[in-house]
């Protein structure tokens, strides 16, 4: 505000008119004047205003850079939807990305390349071995990549792939989430309370035990 | 007959007085006292990555970087001292203003009261225990911080700077060797290797740049390696994922190019703090209370320090005010519909005076005392209240921020696993 003070855009203090500027919002909750009874508690706040498309499309790089760099190195989320068991424990996955994502991120889901399937929770939480989620995903290649035609629903990228591995493991089954990595994606190590691994419910929802008495 | 071995019992004086010298001196764990602000020099130190927030309890989670490797280290809880501060960008911050993954400095202690204090009491020797592969120092007893900065608010602390080195890029991603020192030349000099990738911010006085920004410009190769020229700067460290089995290589967040982009980095900090501090009223303990009749005294307090000067200055000899007990995390009080101000004592300030002796850190220096006809229970010296100013808005703060007389109890606020529902079979 002091910038735009500075360069007369506004006034210092009163009212201006603005013209029905076009800008997009962003909206916080801090406390605003009132009883709490007469609706003042909800009169939100602007915490950031983009005044044209660049400044947004800076904004949403920025976040988009992020959640890239996430996704890579916490793999990419999916659903099972079928599949086909081969012999000695090899079998075909058929799974459906889910959506919202960068596109360069379903970009480097390609026919022939290698990859690791892995399963998780509904929280996407990996599971997990101490050499990180790597170690206990099933690796293989992918064999078909398949786009939906028509209208794809929320959630859900449209994208499905079948993934061809030798190592069929219990997780990977019809409606059961896993998480997907391509092989050019780093193989990173992820922080210890983001994976399953010698997990109790004790340990993942303490009780109130854990305060030791005195 | 056998001479007297002085010359030998001289030198294992000398050899044991220059061990004694050299080895520091193993830190004692330290408790603060109800009513007094720690000396900085006794706590212990450590540095971690945020990995839990709890804001409305003033506490959460920090993954600590012990001797062992970082990446199997437990978040540890934490919980902030009434009296604490916490610097984010160089400026006074709560914690919900600290972006999870940060890496934090703090300087803690024992928990001031064992039987209350809001995370788990650990063992007196527990900073020496080995917890597996993360080796030791990572979930220590002293889990009460007083102090919590970020990078940039460390470095502006000692005086410290970094200085770019080296970069190395491919593609959209790479590596900066950079080393830390003093401002003045003296001191120990600290290098280190980050990684920083598109999300990595560059201030440069009041643009926001991206490492894209700088590849057009041609400040920086879009591959390979190139000098920093000791570039001096101030970074904001994180933590990420990195690729090839390098868990402990931190990330650099935010990079302040110039003073300018730095001083409105804090700037904005700053005012965010300053509206947190005007709604949730300032901080501070009481020092005395002098009774007078029918519910009538004179209570004296302390402010908490750290804040902005404007904040200070708003307390005035004369004016009305409002004075409410508080929680050590914080939280006010509060009755009926009418929120904290419904339960907070009303009165004039008698008295506002500043010290003239060094202040230690965590007190403000400033001293108030309220004359009000409804003295309280929450009003004892040593008790954690908080004072409102009648120039401060009277605002409303959210339910999880206050204790209500009637709907709290110790099971609403920390819930057992019987919140969750237990599905009845069919």
């Amino acid at each position: 505000v002091s910038d735009l003070i500075s360069q007369k855009v506004w006034p210092e203090s009163g009212k201006k008119e603005m013209k029905d500027q076009s800008a997009l919002l962003g909206i916080t909750w801090k406390p605003a004047p009132g009883d709490g009874l007469s609706g003042a508690f909800t009169s939100f706040h602007i915490s950031d205003i983009w005044l044209d498309d660049q400044s947004i499309e800076h904004a949403a790089y920025f976040q988009t850079q992020k959640n890239n760099h996430f996704i890579r190195t916490r793999w990419m989320p999916a659903y099972v939807n079928e599949v086909k068991y081969g012999k000695f424990g090899q079998a075909t996955a058929t799974l459906t990305l889910f959506g919202g994502m960068d596109q360069s991120l379903y970009n480097d889901f390609k026919k022939d390349v290698g990859g690791q399937i892995n399963g998780a929770e509904n929280t996407l939480k990996h599971t997990a071995s101490h050499y990180g989620p790597g170690h206990m995903a099933s690796n293989g290649k992918i064999i078909q990549v398949t786009k939906q035609e028509g209208k794809v629903p929320l959630g859900s990228s449209g994208i499905q792939i079948d993934f061809k591995t030798d190592q069929i493991i219990e997780a990977i089954r019809p409606g059961r989430v896993v998480r997907f990595r391509p092989d050019s994606w780093p193989k990173s190590q992820i922080p210890r309370e983001e994976y399953l691994f010698n997990n109790s419910p004790e340990n993942r929802f303490p009780t109130p035990a854990i305060f030791r008495k005195n | 007959m056998k001479q007297f071995p002085i010359r030998r019992i001289t030198i294992l004086f000398l050899g044991l007085f220059w061990i004694a010298c050299i080895v520091p001196a193993k830190q004692e764990p330290f408790r603060p006292k109800v009513g007094e602000f720690p000396t900085l020099e006794k706590a212990h130190s450590y540095k971690g990555e945020l990995t839990f927030v709890d804001h409305a309890n003033r506490r959460g989670s920090l993954r600590i970087d012990g001797d062992g490797r970082f990446r199997f280290a437990a978040p540890s809880p934490f919980a902030l001292l009434p009296y604490s501060l916490v610097r984010y960008h160089g400026a006074p911050a709560d914690l919900r203003d600290i972006p999870l993954g940060t890496v934090m400095y703090a300087k803690a202690y024992l928990p001031p009261d064992p039987k209350i204090s809001s995370v788990p009491v650990l063992p007196l020797d527990n900073r020496e225990k080995k917890y597996g592969y993360a080796g030791t120092g990572v979930a220590p007893a002293e889990n009460h911080i007083f102090l919590f900065e970020d990078e940039p608010s460390y470095c502006k602390r000692l005086g410290l700077v970094w200085k770019l080195k080296e970069i190395n890029l491919k593609e959209d991603q790479g590596i900066i060797t950079a080393r830390r020192e003093s401002k003045s030349g003296n001191g120990d000099v600290h290098e280190e290797t980050f990684s920083i990738d598109t999300a990595t911010r560059f201030w440069r006085g009041k643009e926001h740049l991206y490492l894209r920004d700088l590849l057009e410009e041609k400040v920086l190769p879009e591959n390979g390696v190139q000098s920093l020229n000791d570039q001096s700067v101030l970074l904001g460290i994180f933590w990420k994922p990195t690729s090839g089995g390098v868990f402990k290589r931190f990330h650099i967040s935010d990079v302040w190019l110039d003073e300018l982009a730095m001083e409105r980095a804090s700037r904005i900090q700053n005012e965010t703090h300053k509206t947190f501090v005007k709604s949730r009223w300032m901080p501070g303990w009481v020092d005395k209370v002098e009774y007078g009749k029918f519910g009538r005294a004179q209570v004296t307090v302390t402010l908490f320090g750290g804040m902005d000067d404007s904040l200070y200055a708003d307390f005035k000899k004369g004016q009305k005010a409002m004075l409410a007990s508080s929680e050590n995390t914080l939280k006010h009080w509060a009755g009926g519909t009418a929120g904290t101000a419904q339960m907070a004592s009303k009165g004039i300030l008698l008295e506002v005076s500043k010290t003239q002796e060094k202040v230690p850190l965590g007190s403000s220096g400033i001293q108030l005392s309220l004359e009000t006809n409804l003295v309280t229970e929450g009003f004892r010296p040593g008790k954690v209240i908080r004072i409102r100013p009648e120039s401060w808005p009277l605002l409303q703060v959210p339910r999880e921020e206050y204790i209500h007389h009637n709907r709290d109890g110790i099971d609403i606020r920390f819930p057992t696993p019987d919140i969750f529902q237990i599905i009845p079979k069919n």
